[in-house]
């Protein structure tokens, strides 16, 4: 896909969102109006803000989409998306994948090895190793996951790295500081 | 109380703040030591490629509110810490650049052109001093001018700005930053209103939180902090995860050559260098000023000048210590310049002064603008006093980096060993954590996670992330500023056109917009796309 494309593609996107935000969430999401008028007096309603936003990003929106459509304005280097291509979201999604199962097991581990006692998670989440286990196995995965993927390849030392990394994290967040609360803790 | 006793109420607040411990008898504020603590990371952030002052200030954050709590004591300790990283990452970042040819932060980037032509030739050391001198004149300078500016600019506001005005000069601020920063004015524009449009959610002045879609987690609003990291640091990390990716394949052995054994900078060098340094502070110190305006620029043109300047054997390019006061005087000095408008106007003008705000904003107190400096003489202002105990807490972080700054610098060549393929990972567990450790709630990791997608796709379409965010902290006051300006006027629809002051910043905004627009066609024209 050339720049233009993509520029033309991104200036319809906004174009659709915009006209969503003005034609559909504010009138169905706000219940006041621009302006009010309540015991006779006039004030500025909740709408006015999102609707110079919404306006602001419908006309610059549509304004985009004329210069590219008009050749007014050419996606020269300053112009052009940097590499927004196909490969680039899928790599990007992989990323995201690896972070969400990492923080999958970040919430669940803690309360998964809690199954076999009798207290329940919110009552052991303050004793070790509940404490800091679905931090540790949720931290490590992560940065396993994204270094192994930035290079390639997965090795026992990225592992050692990754664990060493997230020890260092539960140290200088929780030894210091006895009212922090780790992930996921908090939600427990 | 007069300005005199303000003033030094400020520096006893520093220095006698609350107690870290005592050496031989004397107490020692915890707010020096917090300034000496955050000068030291930010020089080894800013030596560190991949990490920069923003980095540091991000992370360090929700730390250091969870240290010193959310009382009024606590906003020197913490500013120092800021103020400290901020002129530690700016000298910081010239030390990859002159050993390595890796600028540590993106302002350093002119610094390689001849800092690592002077490294290879065994310079390396008269390099690294020639950045510090050039560096930390610079920033001492902008300091002074912040120093001496902003209460003047604040007051000057205050006295002759109405409600009408003000709200026109918000909206002038905000279409400078749009229309400067990035590429196109349009895509500028784009990032006002997401901006203005996300903080929207969950707030206004009816019970019910508009634009929450009846959810409760979107009731309250988004987290200001959790929105400024995710769309600033995470999705730049996001971005670093793909460059890293496509550049696995080429990576080179870091080699320092052989230097020379005498590398110091005399003082016949360091006076040769001083009109270089001079005119690039002054350039510095204007460009930052202006709000969005980033180092860069201040670098781009002080280097440009000082080439014009320059008639020294050596060329600019070719590895002349000039060339290095040029680069480095002129973004140093954007650092103190930058908080003209956020502590006279309220107006963040860079990343730097983003966190500034977020911190004030956490901790509470302190509401930086133009009214913080109410010189009251019947009852104290104590955000006159933290405004100034913030000048002495920023003249303390200058005094360290010339009297130890320059040793520091040259023990860090090695930090641009460590892996940027574990770093930044680590980068993202650390700001997800502090994110968690602020809001403790995983829905705000995952809107983190969201707003980091955000900061991705818009740093990918050319989207400029700046005028996002500071429309985003600007969107309640500009808000409320124009409810008052439509009250006071009775109501009048035309409430921003009522006085000479505030249709003359209405037409700035629109010709700021005009000009860079037909500026952007012109370089369109000339490079004949």
């Amino acid at each position: 896909m050339s720049p233009r494309q993509t520029e033309i593609i991104f200036a319809l996107f906004g174009v659709g969102v915009g006209s969503l935000i003005l034609g559909v969430w504010i009138p169905q999401d706000v219940d006041t109006g621009m302006i009010e008028t309540f015991r006779r007096q006039t004030v500025i309603g909740d709408a006015f803000l999102p609707v110079i936003a919404g306006s602001a990003i419908l006309l610059c929106s549509v304004l985009h989409l004329l210069q590219m459509l008009t050749h007014s304005a050419s996606p020269s280097d300053a112009f052009a998306p940097e590499t927004l291509t196909l490969s680039s979201l899928m790599l990007q999604g992989m990323f995201l994948i690896i972070i969400t199962l990492s923080l999958l097991l970040m919430f669940w581990a803690g309360p998964a090895l809690s199954i076999l006692h009798e207290e329940g998670y919110r009552t052991l989440r303050g004793q070790f190793p509940f404490k800091y286990a679905g931090f540790f196995l949720g931290g490590t995965a992560m940065l396993t996951g994204c270094i192994a993927l930035i290079e390639g390849r997965l090795r026992a030392r990225i592992i050692l790295i990754a664990a060493l990394s997230t020890l260092f994290l539960i140290a200088l967040f929780d030894l210091p500081f006895d009212s922090i609360i780790l992930p996921p803790n908090g939600d427990w | 109380m007069s300005v005199y006793d303000y003033i030094w109420a400020g520096v006893l607040a520093v220095f006698q703040g609350p107690e870290a411990f005592t050496f031989l008898g004397i107490s020692v504020s915890i707010t020096l030591i917090m300034i000496a603590f955050g000068f030291f990371a930010g020089i080894i952030g800013g030596a560190t490629p991949g990490l920069s002052g923003p980095f540091m200030m991000a992370v360090s954050l929700p730390l250091l509110l969870s240290s010193f709590g959310f009382g009024q004591e606590a906003l020197l300790p913490v500013f120092g810490f800021l103020v400290g990283v901020m002129k530690g990452a700016t000298v910081g970042g010239a030390v990859p650049a002159i050993l390595f040819n890796t600028p540590g932060t993106p302002d350093a980037l002119l610094t390689t052109l001849d800092g690592h032509p002077m490294a290879q030739k065994g310079q390396a050391g008269k390099a690294l001093k020639a950045a510090h001198f050039s560096s930390v004149s610079g920033d001492t300078f902008s300091d002074l001018v912040l120093f001496t500016c902003a209460p003047f600019l604040a007051v000057a506001v205050e006295s002759y700005l109405g409600f009408p005005e003000k709200a026109a000069l918000i909206i002038l601020s905000l279409s400078f930053v749009a229309a400067i920063v990035g590429a196109s004015p349009t895509k500028g524009i784009m990032a006002v209103g997401l901006g203005l449009l996300i903080a929207s959610i969950g707030t206004g002045e009816d019970s019910y939180p508009r634009l929450s879609m009846g959810l409760d987690v979107l009731s309250n609003g988004i987290p200001l902090i959790t929105a400024v990291l995710g769309v600033l640091i995470l999705g730049e990390i996001f971005v670093s995860f793909e460059d890293m990716w496509h550049e696995r394949q080429t990576k080179q052995a870091v080699r320092i050559p052989v230097q020379s054994k005498d590398n110091r900078l005399s003082w016949r060098e360091r006076r040769a260098l001083m009109p270089f340094i001079a005119v690039s502070a002054i350039i510095g110190t204007v460009v930052g000023a202006l709000p969005g305006v980033g180092s860069t620029l201040a670098a781009t043109l002080g280097y440009a000048t000082g080439q014009k300047m320059h008639k020294g054997p050596v060329r600019f390019g070719e590895g002349t210590p000039e060339g290095i006061a040029a680069t480095e005087a002129a973004n140093s000095s954007v650092s103190g310049a930058n908080l003209i408008p956020v502590l006279s106007l309220g107006i963040p003008g860079n990343v730097g002064a983003v966190f500034l705000i977020l911190a004030a904003d956490s901790i509470g107190g302190f509401n930086p603008g133009p009214s913080v400096f109410r010189f009251t003489t019947h009852e104290v202002n104590p955000e006159l006093v933290i405004a100034f105990g913030l000048f002495t807490c920023m003249l303390l972080a200058n005094l360290l980096n010339w009297t130890t700054g320059a040793r520091f610098m040259s023990m860090l060549g090695g930090m641009v060993r460590i892996p940027k393929p574990v770093l930044m990972p680590f980068v993202l567990l650390l700001t997800l954590t502090a994110i968690y450790v602020q809001e403790t709630q995983f829905s705000a990791i995952l809107f983190a996670l969201g707003f980091g997608v955000l900061g991705y796709l818009m740093r990918k379409l050319s989207v400029p992330i700046l005028p996002f965010v500071i429309a985003y902290i600007l969107a309640r006051n500009l808000e409320d500023t124009i409810r008052q300006a439509f009250a006071v006027t009775d109501g009048d629809p035309l409430f921003l056109f009522q006085s000479p002051t505030s249709i003359a910043f209405i037409a700035l905004s629109i010709l700021v917009i005009v000009f860079f627009s037909r500026g952007r066609k012109k370089i369109d024209n000339q490079t004949g796309v």
